[in-house]
């Protein structure tokens, strides 16, 4: 479990000499064990926002903190090692290894997060557990198959099982079903649900999809690098405006 | 651990690594083939000269030195002293019918220590055989047929004895041993440029040796011509060696050159005339008799009583002995007007020019190596941009930015390897069938680079060692991962957001 405070973020990227501003001085609350939805149009930063929930980026200003503790004040192993055992990420193109089978994909992040001794003293009971989470996401019969071999929904649930392998307390999920038919994207959003299940695991799901969005506890709306929280029920109350 | 699964699945998935690795293989193979049969070529000439004249050479050129078979005995006492043998060397026209005249460096020898001191019985060519040449695959070889056996043998003793019988007339007959290639028959080549393989047979013929002494003072006498037997032919597998010399007997020689024992006469007083009976001069009176001036050779030489004698060392203790028998014998020049070399001396500047050349060589080859270094670096540089998506993968799971580019160098390594091991043994199959290889462009392709007349040996020398293979697998595998860190450096420093974001 973990709760997830962001104050005041600004993130600006350069186009050639030209800033361009993604966020503007965005902040949100996540509540331990909450999902919640950021929701928003393409170009509305909530990508960003999440590449810098899960560290992969540093903003120009503003504060991401895990539990209180912020990730401006870890150093760049610690923000490794913060990624290794603290997110788990899902993508909309799911971004497994395609060389890798769909069992090795999964065990991909416990490599690395264990290294090679730590890795091959607990191989069996990882690739139990793998193999235990692809069960869950009911692909027991794909396990040497290659992510060509699989279809979209079988190759995000993939992704899925391979984001939790390291059983982090947060999840981000970048527009998850993006890339899914609905009802295949209903079928994904039914994982979650249930993987969520005792863990209280945070999830935070990028969507531009409502309907997606409406799966969560909590909707935060986002527009031109700015947040709105928005209840599931569809009453939505303006927050922190510009 | 990644690293290693990651690596396993590159390297079988794609087909640039595996051109990087046949890059790798290719240099790794050339270099090797390079440096053995450079290596090969400097290390049989280094053992072929020492083969043909021993460790040292105590050497006065055209006038010689007497009373060497006291010389000889008091070397051969010397612990350090396997055997001594003495040698006349000259240069002489031999001419073998009226188109075949040529010039030759003849060489009289006594068999026996001669054999002692170079192993040349084992140089003789027309002797029996059992086992084929390695490229005489289909058995031509006529020294093989048991049928020609005895005859061989015979030809075999003359060779070992230079004394025999004169196959026409059955009398006693002096025999000469001419070189191989002599009369240019081993270089002589096919308009397809192969080059024949077995000589022509020479044995029974005659051979007219033609030599040119020179008195005490230096002045040049009459030339002397004598026609010997040829008893059999030698190969020691140098060219040059070949193609320019011939054995007599040493007895033989020293006749020619009037270097043989001769009555020693008092040359002091007044030329007495004898006059006829009219009172007229008619000639002179023979002088008074007053010893022996002893037979003289050119060259002693000497082998070593082992093989691990350091050559200098070799080289004083028979300075020393020479020394000391010159100072108790005032028919022996000096030292200064004898020379004392090893071997390595007499082929100094051949030895240090292959060297040099094995040098330059090898360094230019190291040089076009490097190429392998910028093709694997611009295969990684290719694959690092095909591949930024995985590596987006990797950062995002945790992966540190070293623990990357570790990856990459390693997976360089790995290639480096396996191009290296490929190498190693493509080598190893072209240095060990090099001469095979070389007669089949030839017969096949009509290619022949391998010139015996230029290259001075007749077969392609190899030496494949394991210092020089581990050497240059070891460049190949620390080549690859030189040419993998740049683009490693490049995968551990990429944004992975940008990476994930990569289309």
């Amino acid at each position: 479990m973990s709760s997830i405070s962001v104050t005041n973020l600004h993130k600006t990227y350069k186009l050639g000499k030209v800033p361009v501003p993604v966020l503007r001085g965005a902040s949100l609350e996540v509540e331990s064990g909450e999902w919640v939805a950021i929701l928003g149009h393409s170009g509305s930063g909530k990508s960003t926002l999440l590449h810098l929930l899960g560290g992969l980026d540093k903003p120009n200003e503003g504060e991401i903190a895990y539990d209180g503790k912020a990730l401006s004040s870890m150093s760049s192993s610690q923000m490794n090692v913060f990624r290794r055992e603290h997110v788990g990420f899902v993508f909309q193109f799911y971004h497994l290894v395609p060389e890798l089978t769909v069992l090795e994909n999964t065990l991909l992040g416990a490599m690395i997060r264990l290294g090679r001794f730590g890795y091959m003293k607990e191989a069996g009971q990882l690739k139990e557990a793998a193999a235990q989470l692809l069960g869950n996401a009911g692909l027991s019969h794909r396990l040497n198959h290659k992510p060509a071999q699989l279809s979209g929904g079988e190759r995000q649930r993939v992704a899925i099982a391979r984001a939790l392998i390291n059983n982090p307390p947060v999840l981000l999920a970048d527009e998850p079903t993006g890339n899914l038919d609905q009802k295949t994207g209903n079928e994904l959003l039914d994982v979650f649900e249930s993987m969520r299940g005792d863990t209280q695991r945070t999830i935070v799901m990028v969507t531009h999809d409502q309907k997606v969005a409406d799966r969560a506890d909590r909707v935060i709306e986002m527009a031109d690098g700015l947040v709105r929280t928005v209840q599931p029920t569809g009453l939505r109350t303006q927050k922190n405006p510009a | 651990m990644f690293q290693s699964l990651l690596t396993r699945r590159y390297l079988t998935s794609k087909v640039m690594p595996l051109l990087a690795s046949a890059a790798v293989m290719l240099s790794v193979a050339m270099e090797l083939i390079t440096w053995s049969v450079m290596g090969g070529f400097l290390e049989q000439l280094i053992q072929s000269g020492r083969t043909l004249m021993g460790d040292i050479e105590i050497s006065r050129p055209q006038r010689g030195f007497p009373d060497y078979k006291e010389l000889m005995a008091l070397l051969e006492e010397d612990e350090m002293i396997e055997a001594a043998s003495p040698t006349i060397d000259a240069y002489g026209l031999v001419k073998l019918n009226a188109q075949q005249v040529t010039t030759c460096r003849i060489k009289g020898i006594d068999p026996e220590s001669f054999d002692r001191v170079t192993g040349y019985y084992n140089t003789l060519y027309w002797t029996p055989r059992d086992e084929a040449l390695p490229r005489d695959k289909e058995r031509k070889d006529p020294r093989l047929d048991p049928a020609k056996h005895e005859a061989l043998g015979q030809l075999q003793k003359l060779g070992e004895n230079l004394d025999g019988i004169d196959l026409d007339t059955g009398s006693d007959r002096p025999q000469a041993v001419l070189g191989i290639e002599v009369f240019g028959k081993r270089g002589l080549r096919t308009p397809e440029g192969f080059v024949m393989d077995f000589p022509t047979f020479l044995p029974g013929f005659d051979v007219t040796l033609n030599v040119l002494p020179i008195d005490t003072s230096g002045g040049f006498l009459e030339p002397v011509a004598r026609k010997l037997q040829i008893g059999n032919e030698f190969s020691s597998n140098i060219y040059e060696i070949d193609s320019q010399t011939i054995y007599v007997p040493l007895d033989v020689l020293q006749d020619m050159l009037k270097m043989d024992e001769a009555e020693k006469v008092d040359t002091s007083g007044r030329v007495e005339f004898v006059y006829d009976d009219n009172g007229n001069p008619i000639g002179t009176k023979p002088r008074e008799t007053v010893g022996v001036v002893p037979a003289k050779v050119t060259s002693v030489l000497v082998r070593a009583a082992g093989d691990n004698i350091p050559l200098e060392d070799l080289r004083a203790r028979v300075e020393e002995i020479y020394e000391r028998f010159a100072a108790g014998n005032e028919d022996m020049p000096l030292l200064g007007s004898v020379n004392v070399y090893t071997w390595e001396d007499r082929n100094a500047t051949l030895i240090g020019a292959i060297r040099k050349e094995t040098a330059l060589v090898l360094f230019i080859f190291g040089i076009i190596s490097m190429t392998s270094v910028f093709l694997v670096l611009a295969i990684f540089w290719s694959m690092i941009s095909e591949r930024t998506k995985d590596i987006g993968i990797l950062r995002a799971l945790g992966a540190s930015g070293p623990g990357v580019a570790w990856f990459w160098v390693r997976y360089g390594l790995v290639i480096g390897t396996v191009g290296s091991v490929l190498g190693i043994g493509l080598g190893y199959v072209v240095i060990t069938n090099i001469n095979a290889i070389h007669d089949w462009m030839s017969s096949a392709l009509g290619i022949a680079i391998w010139d015996p007349s230029v290259y001075y040996f007749a077969e392609i020398p190899e030496e494949m060692n394991l210092t020089k293979t581990l050497i240059i697998g070891a460049a190949g595998i620390v080549s690859c991962g030189l040419g993998a860190l740049i683009p490693a450096w490049r995968a551990a420093s990429m944004d992975p957001v940008r990476a994930l974001r990569f289309e």
